[in-house]
């Protein structure tokens, strides 16, 4: 009973947990503007993450370590100091546009400027990090997360053509006043926020700060293979409420404050409060793990103690990273930088740096010293080329597309 | 002379002039409709005062910014009348959208519906735009 629980917890923590400020606004800026034309990018990138996730959590329950606590010893400083610059850079992108998107959040319920709640939003943040246990802040937004639901609910609400949204997925193409080469602009972004590198960081390390044993694989398989695919369909969610309300409106969806409005036309208020809250608990879940993901990465890979298993003061320059990414991350958002501006480059910076943080879960989940038994199978390793070829292709494109389409406009 | 000549302010196409207009009419328009469906839901009490207040903002700095770029293109010549039926336009937008604002932010149920009417009719001539532009 205990295992069943403990199985639910995770599947439960992982939907709630797969969407963040990325997902919540890209997919609804992509429904709005190419209908469900690319939830094919969402499934690919769904199979994508759940492939990388299950080798990183794998290496961790096999090793008891981190797979980017091993980069560097496997891979030399040289490509390790490449890892840790481009996934640490690209996470702590992400984790400016997580706090931005939870004051983004607090400022819908409050309409008090976003930019006044970003000091407030990172102080307890970071008192979060800092006294909380693992467990209680992976388990609590996660499962808060799951109001996000809403945004499902409330598509059923609308009652749309289904045979008309089924048409969209199934035309994977632009529609008439868009370009291929936008299209191919949202693909990588999509694809990007799926695949967004602080998941396997996060996912790796987490492993580790719980102590997971060979024996935890079979549980650790479950949360990935059921909990990011239910998460994915979270996500298509959110583009399919945009897609019925405002995609024949013409309207495109540039912010926040937008996202929410379908599930206000079809569950009223109360649907909306509970849509708020699924943001604040998405947003403020994936700031306290791409916070802590800064800290692992850069501690992990000079060596020093970490995580949060430790006493603080046994993992004190652990914690001044993430201290430090905090005060910097405020700065940063002080400039009156717009969120979601940040989180639009800072998901198709996430593809440019895909090669990086994926190529060595790759090589390390198929080395035996590391591995023994557990090393990658043959499906796992056909699977995982496949998608490294996908991810450098995107990572190539990634950068010519933004400068052809001036950012996606 | 090439130098000089360089330095010149380009004098730029008119057709391209116009394309621009309608890109940002268009974009206009999505903020406008953004506040048409605000207040709609506001009136049938489906939305919170303060979201409401919020995205009706939000859209009306996206609708200035929007406005500011253009108006500080140089037209080029010939294309004085498309410059002018934008500006008008958008100069109209803007002050629909600042009317529902405030008809929001004092919770002024009459006020809100005279400015989901106006804003409906604005949000219809920002449609036609690509055929009215001269």
């Amino acid at each position: 009973m205990k295992k069943l629980f403990a199985v639910a917890l995770g599947i439960l923590t992982a939907i709630g947990g797969f969407v963040d400020i990325g997902d919540l606004v890209t997919n609804a800026l992509v429904g709005s503007r190419f209908g469900l034309s690319l939830a094919w990018v969402v499934a690919v990138g769904v199979i994508g993450i759940i492939v990388f996730a299950e080798m990183s959590g794998r290496v961790a329950a096999v090793s008891g370590r981190a797979t980017f606590d091993l980069v560097r010893e496997r891979l030399g400083p040289r490509i390790g100091l490449a890892n840790l610059l481009a996934s640490m850079g690209v996470t702590f992108l992400t984790f400016i546009a997580e706090i931005g998107g939870v004051a983004l959040a607090i400022e819908i319920a409050t309409s008090v400027d976003e930019v006044l709640w970003v000091p407030v939003v990172a102080a307890a943040l970071w008192i979060v990090l800092w006294r909380v246990r693992f467990a209680v802040l992976e388990n609590a937004f996660g499962l808060v997360g799951l109001a996000l639901v809403v945004f499902a609910v409330a598509l059923w609400k609308l009652d749309p053509d289904w045979m008309d949204l089924w048409a969209q997925v199934t035309s994977p193409r632009p529609g008439a006043n868009e370009t291929w080469t936008s299209y191919s602009y949202y693909a990588v972004a999509l694809f990007g926020a799926a695949m967004t590198p602080y998941e396997v960081f996060f996912f790796s390390s987490g492993g580790v700060e719980e102590h997971w044993s060979e024996k935890d694989v079979g549980t650790m398989r479950l949360n990935v293979f059921l909990g990011f695919p239910l998460g994915g369909l979270l996500s298509l969610s959110i583009a399919a409420v945009t897609a019925v309300v405002f995609l024949p409106a013409g309207v495109q969806v540039e912010s926040l404050s937008q996202v929410p409005l379908p599930v206000a036309i079809a569950l009223g208020k109360i649907g909306l409060a509970i849509a708020l809250l699924g943001f604040f608990a998405a947003t403020f879940g994936a700031a306290c793990e791409t916070g802590l993901s800064v800290g692992y990465s850069m501690a992990q890979f000079y060596g020093w103690s970490w995580g949060k298993f430790v006493a603080p003061r046994q993992a004190a320059r652990f914690h001044a990273v993430v201290l430090l990414a905090t005060v910097v991350a405020v700065a940063v958002l002080l400039t009156t930088v717009d969120p979601v501006a940040v989180t639009e480059y800072s998901v198709v910076f996430s593809a440019l740096a895909l090669p990086l943080t994926y190529l060595p879960i790759l090589v390390i989940a198929n080395d035996p010293d590391y591995m023994g038994e557990r090393v990658n199978g043959w499906f796992a390793n056909a699977l995982g080329s496949v998608y490294f070829v996908v991810i450098v292709v995107v990572s190539v494109a990634a950068i010519p597309l933004m400068v052809l389409t001036r950012g996606g406009q | 002379m090439l130098t000089v000549s360089g330095c010149a302010t380009p004098e730029g196409d008119p057709s391209l002039y116009r394309d621009e207009a309608v890109s940002t009419l268009s974009a206009a328009e999505s903020s406008v409709v953004t506040v048409r469906i605000v207040l709609t839901t506001r009136l049938r009490d489906r939305t919170f005062g303060r979201a409401a207040d919020d995205a009706v903002t939000t859209a009306e700095t996206s609708l200035s910014s929007t406005a500011g770029t253009f108006e500080g293109l140089q037209p080029p010549r010939g294309a004085d009348a498309v410059r002018q039926q934008a500006t008008q336009l958008l100069s109209d937008a803007e002050d629909t959208v600042a009317a529902a604002r405030i008809a929001v932010r004092r919770d002024d149920r009459a006020a809100m519906r005279q400015a989901l009417v106006a804003v409906a009719g604005v949000a219809a001539r920002l449609d036609r735009a690509p055929e009215i532009l001269p």
